[in-house]
């Protein structure tokens, strides 16, 4: 009658049960007879209540099993060399029938700042709900096959998709200070977990590792950040790195700091406590790969303390197969800030001060017509580079905008191979402390030479604290580019022109497919809300656009609004 | 000098409490400083630790801020710029150092500490201040440690 042991009502399985591997508890088994269903959902109850309520079961699917035979993205990057661009074979999506694209529905998310990225496959789309875990929920209806608990609170990357060597696929993804995580796609069971703490104390796992073969590329930033707010703190100590992983096993390959140099003791501030540099070079991005040359790129941040390094605000490449690396292209010298800075008259806040120019997106790779390759990079300070993917040479370089502290380019850059253009999202928040003209919203640059195609300055709503500026990463298609703004609103433009296509307003509350599981708000509805689009940014799968809504950081407006879009069909009255 | 009793002391108390709170918040990040318990990457590895390290240093800042109040004058910094100060509940004396520092002020503490892992006894808190609405208002920590708090007025 049990034959699906791994249901939480079975208490010999229980016994068998990894203490991490929580997913085999809250994972819903396949149904039997009504008898067994209202067994087992609830034994489920009890696991809700048991476990702190941290699953989302309202609306469960009555096949938990998820079609694992095609997927539509690699990792961050759609695919390995990041360029975000989603082909015909993969979106159904055009300027042609985008008229017809309507809200299918709505999963309210546990969480008001959600930083995952929605993976999908051919009938399943799977997310990072922080607070309850990772989920897979059903294409069609959206609702929950299983849901995964992990260690720690926020699930923060992308999700990328692997195949064991003993056929199992599985599901690698970061959790922000935990580490990094491998699930089977099948059910949610655990299989690794690693965290660099070998290798650095307090490591950060915000950047959206990449698979390669039996390799799993790690980016790796620091929580040390956070801890410049607080003077009692030596700061900085810590650098950034990128590291690999192999696949089987999550162990550790190699690990290569972005900062080479121990940090020396510099001094001390005024409240006697010790100075330490150099430090920072955080790596903020999912890395790109270059099977050709057999090396992955990836952005580093600015330095958090004096002396500053070579490599702050800089694209590395290293090699896949020992880390490496290969050449290191600065794109901002001397660039010392923390968040202490924040606060006037901090004693943690370097002198001088930098601008913050880190690069926060992840390059990308691509070729155009005559054959040449160039490897694309974004920076917060509004410049957009074209490199040499040999030598890290500069091709053209171009500045878009303000850029600084909130400014230039944040989560990531698209590109359209046939078209041979860069979509620049600029972001060009109001910080005070930038003096050149902001433009925020999305510039389109010829990928040869960099020159301006079209440009499309997003308004703000005019708010106290809105901006119209574009933070989230962001996706191409064959005709058509996809954004959210921090103002809350979806659009699609055309690639060609930059005129709007379509585009739908999140500040609004919606109904939600989790069922009586879904959370309550003050008033005993239970809703979702839209807020600011950032982070990751908007998902292309066949006729489907899947993107979260809220982002709650920065004085943004949270939402927990992860929204379902397809083409609505000709046939449908 | 003498002692009598103030009959509405509830508005006094909690000014008392919100000053003692900020007090011992800003000594304790003196002996964070001092100590330099959480001075390095590696005191955050561990985000609990941190925490407890954090809360330790707590204890003697309570310590080096009221220590000397409490033996001398049964008051805590709070209450003695309120001229408020701790008695017996029996006696109307003094009441014994040991009591002020190991029943009275670590009831909120314990609750505190044990709230942050149980979210919901936080509640335990607003239950122990809500007794000071009770006729003789004692808060739940002065009956735990059999103590009152009065206004203290010195006589030339």
């Amino acid at each position: 009658m049990f034959e699906s042991a791994r249901d939480c009502g079975s208490s010999e399985e229980l016994r068998e049960v990894n203490i991490f591997d929580r997913a085999a508890i809250f994972r819903q088994s396949e149904m039997g007879s009504p008898t067994v269903r209202l067994t087992k959902r609830w034994w489920h109850s009890v696991c809700l209540v048991v476990f702190g309520g941290l699953s989302a079961h309202g609306g469960l699917c009555e096949t938990t099993e998820p079609g694992l035979k095609h997927f539509y993205s690699s990792g961050w990057g759609i695919d390995s060399t990041n360029r975000r661009y989603q082909g015909p074979g993969r979106t159904s999506i055009s300027a042609d029938n985008i008229d017809r694209l309507e809200l299918k529905w709505v999963y309210q998310l546990a969480q008001m700042t959600p930083r995952s990225y929605p993976f999908v496959s051919e009938d399943t789309i799977f997310f990072g709900d922080s607070g309850r875990g990772l989920v897979a929920l059903d294409r069609e209806t959206g609702c929950t096959r299983w849901t995964s608990p992990v260690e720690g609170v926020e699930i923060s990357t992308a999700i990328s998709p692997a195949r064991m060597p003993d056929g199992r696929d599985v599901l690698i993804f970061g959790v922000r200070q935990s580490g990094v995580f491998a699930l089977d796609a099948t059910n949610g069971a655990h299989i690794w977990h690693y965290s660099f703490t070998e290798d650095h104390p307090i490591p950060m796992y915000s950047g959206s590792p990449l698979v390669d073969g039996n390799n799993v590329f790690v980016p790796i930033s620091s929580t040390e950040m956070g801890l410049t707010m607080l003077p009692w703190y030596g700061c900085c100590t810590t650098s950034g790195a990128m590291g690999a992983l192999d696949l089987s096993t999550g162990a550790k390959k190699w690990y290569t700091p972005t900062i080479s140099d121990p940090p020396k003791k510099t001094g001390r501030h005024w409240l006697f406590v010790e100075r330490y540099g150099p430090s920072g070079a955080p790596v903020w991005g999912a890395p790109t790969l270059d099977s050709k040359r057999g090396v992955v790129y990836f952005g580093t941040g600015q330095n958090y303390s004096h002396p500053t390094s070579a490599t702050s605000d800089s694209i590395f490449a290293v090699d896949t197969s020992d880390g490496m690396v290969r050449w290191v292209m600065q794109a901002t010298a001397n660039d010392a800030y923390s968040m202490g800075c924040g606060i006037p008259g901090h004693p943690l806040c370097p002198d001088p001060v930098g601008p913050d120019h880190d690069f926060g997106a992840p390059p990308i790779l691509s070729t155009l017509r005559d054959g040449r390759e160039l490897l694309f990079a974004g920076q917060k300070s509004g410049d957009v580079h074209a490199l040499d993917p040999e030598t890290g040479a500069h091709v053209w370089r171009k500045r878009i905008g303000r850029g600084g502290l909130l400014g230039g380019v944040h989560f990531g850059m698209a590109v359209h191979p046939e078209l041979e253009l860069v979509f620049v999202p600029i972001s060009d928040r109001e910080t005070g402390q930038e003096k050149r003209q902001p433009a925020p919203g999305l510039h389109a640059l010829g990928m040869a030479s960099g020159e301006t195609r079209w440009s499309r300055i997003i308004q703000s709503r005019g708010c106290e604290g809105c901006s119209g500026g574009i933070s989230s990463g962001i996706i191409a298609s064959r005709d058509l580019v996809f954004f959210g703004d921090l103002d809350g609103r979806l659009w699609a433009l055309d690639v060609n022109t930059g005129e709007t296509r379509w585009q739908h307003d999140s500040w609004q509350q919606y109904d939600v497919v989790n069922g009586d599981q879904a959370q309550k708000d003050d008033e005993g509805g239970r809703y979702a809300e839209g807020g600011a689009f950032d982070a990751h940014g908007p998902m292309l799968a066949d006729d489907l656009l899947i993107v979260a809504s809220g982002y709650g950081n920065f004085g943004q407006r949270g939402g927990n609004a992860l929204l379902v879009f397809q083409i609505k069909s000709d046939d449908t009255p | 000098m003498n002692e009598s009793v103030s009959g509405e002391l509830r508005m006094q108390r909690l000014v008392a409490t919100g000053l003692d709170w900020i007090l011992i918040t800003v000594v304790t990040l003196l002996v964070i400083l001092v100590t330099g318990i959480l001075e390095h990457a590696e005191d955050y590895a561990n985000i609990g630790q941190s925490a407890v390290n954090a809360a330790l240093c707590g204890m003697p800042a309570y310590l080096i801020l009221n220590g000397w109040l409490l033996w001398t004058r049964g008051q805590t910094a709070g209450k003695a710029a309120m001229s408020l100060m701790i008695v017996d509940h029996q006696t109307g004396n003094c009441a014994s150092f040991w009591k002020l520092l190991f029943v009275r002020a670590l009831i909120p503490v314990l609750v505190i500490a044990v709230g942050s892992i149980f979210s919901l006894l936080w509640l335990l808190v607003l239950v122990d201040f809500c007794f000071i609405f009770r006729k003789d208002q004692r808060c739940l920590h002065d009956w735990v440690a059999g103590t009152r708090v009065v206004k203290r007025v010195t006589h030339q």
